[in-house]
């Protein structure tokens, strides 16, 4: 049976605020997509640090800290800096790097089954750009989110390699982008 | 008479009058995936407004489908070509048609890019309407030129098809993709 939303709530903010830090390997695909499978690294750092490295099908390296995030495209020599609170906002990265006390206030939090660890969330606005996002945890640490969009996409985000709580150097998280780079600020 | 003047020794680009036997045919089909990166030139008000996204681009004849997935897996977007209309399907805008690629992204995404060409360009071949193609050495496409837009290919190694092409539009919008064959 469902925890009732309240409890839910608790239980997916303890256990993302028992997350303080956390690095992984990150593997996502969306179903339906010809694009294939992306996979690289992640690491996230309360409040509002992450570091989202894309090594395959091509290179795309996002640092995020505090408002704003820089996304740079090496190969195409272009480095993109954009608020955070905008589509991004509420991203499967920003909920593992944001404030959970806040999530309830963004989201509609549910737990379809009392004794497992997974929280399905159903963003309040009307803008955000997907219906639902799920986080499933194992041992508290968190191993797969699915994102599901108004297009009727799913986009699944699996994590290995994961290391709680880690010790991460704030350097992980600046970023200036290269000499010769087309610079875009949005 | 020659109607091909032969790269010299010293690796100078040619003058391409005609089609040239050796040069790779335009690929009637192909899938290709990379990224795409667009910038527009900054203007009195903003600086240079733009944005990157993964694409896997599956082609036809004339008639084509592109998939856009954004930075983090968000905002895919749809664009197909049927050979008379151009349709894009996104989050943001919901459906969108127009006769031509080109309208169609611009009044999607405000950016400028030259969609009728690129398969062409991406096949290694001049567009119909191309002025002044150069080849290298190797009679491969390294740069030409299309009403405002000028196109420079890369090559990895000796590969016959380029593998990142780049090109800039004479008012200061740019273009830059990377190509997965």
């Amino acid at each position: 049976a469902p925890a009732d939303n309240l409890t839910a709530a608790k239980r997916l903010n303890k256990l993302l605020t028992n997350t303080k830090s956390m690095t992984a390997n990150f593997s996502q695909t969306t179903k339906g997509a010809s694009s294939g499978t992306f996979s690289g690294a992640m690491n996230v750092q309360r409040p509002n640090n992450f570091r989202w490295e894309t090594k395959s099908p091509s290179e795309q390296l996002i640092v995020a800290n505090g408002n704003s995030m820089w996304i740079y495209d090496k190969d195409l020599e272009q480095a993109t800096k954009q608020n955070v609170d905008s589509q991004v906002g509420n991203t499967p990265a920003l909920l593992l790097s944001g404030d959970p006390s806040k999530i309830d206030k963004n989201f509609k939090i549910t737990q379809p089954y009392d004794n497992k660890n997974y929280y399905v969330l159903y963003p309040k606005s009307d803008s955000a750009s997907f219906k639902s996002l799920s986080i499933s945890f194992s041992g508290g640490k968190p191993v797969m989110m699915v994102l599901n969009d108004t297009l009727g996409q799913t986009t699944s985000i699996k994590f290995s390699n994961i290391k709680l709580n880690p010790s991460i150097s704030s350097s992980q998280f600046k970023f200036t982008p290269p000499k010769g780079v087309d610079v875009i600020n949005q | 008479c020659q109607s091909l003047k032969t790269a010299n020794a010293t690796n100078q680009p040619t003058m391409m009058q005609g089609q040239n036997a050796d040069q790779p045919k335009k690929l009637e089909n192909f899938n290709i995936t990379g990224k795409i990166g667009v910038t527009t030139p900054a203007n009195d008000t903003a600086g240079s407004q733009g944005g990157s996204a993964f694409y896997a681009w599956g082609q036809e004849n004339d008639r084509f489908a592109i998939e856009l997935i954004g930075a983090l897996g968000i905002g895919k977007t749809n664009i197909e070509y049927n050979g008379q209309t151009a349709t894009l399907v996104s989050e943001k805008t919901g459906t969108l048609t127009a006769d031509d690629p080109e309208t169609l992204l611009q009044k999607a995404t405000g950016w400028k890019a030259p969609i009728s060409q690129l398969p062409y360009w991406i096949s290694g071949r001049p567009a119909p309407s191309d002025s002044a193609p150069q080849l290298d050495a190797q009679n491969r496409l390294i740069s030409s030129v299309n009403g405002e837009w000028r196109a420079s290919f890369t090559y990895k190694g000796n590969d016959k098809l380029p593998n990142k092409i780049s090109a800039v539009q004479s008012q200061g919008n740019k273009v830059v993709m990377t190509i997965n064959h």
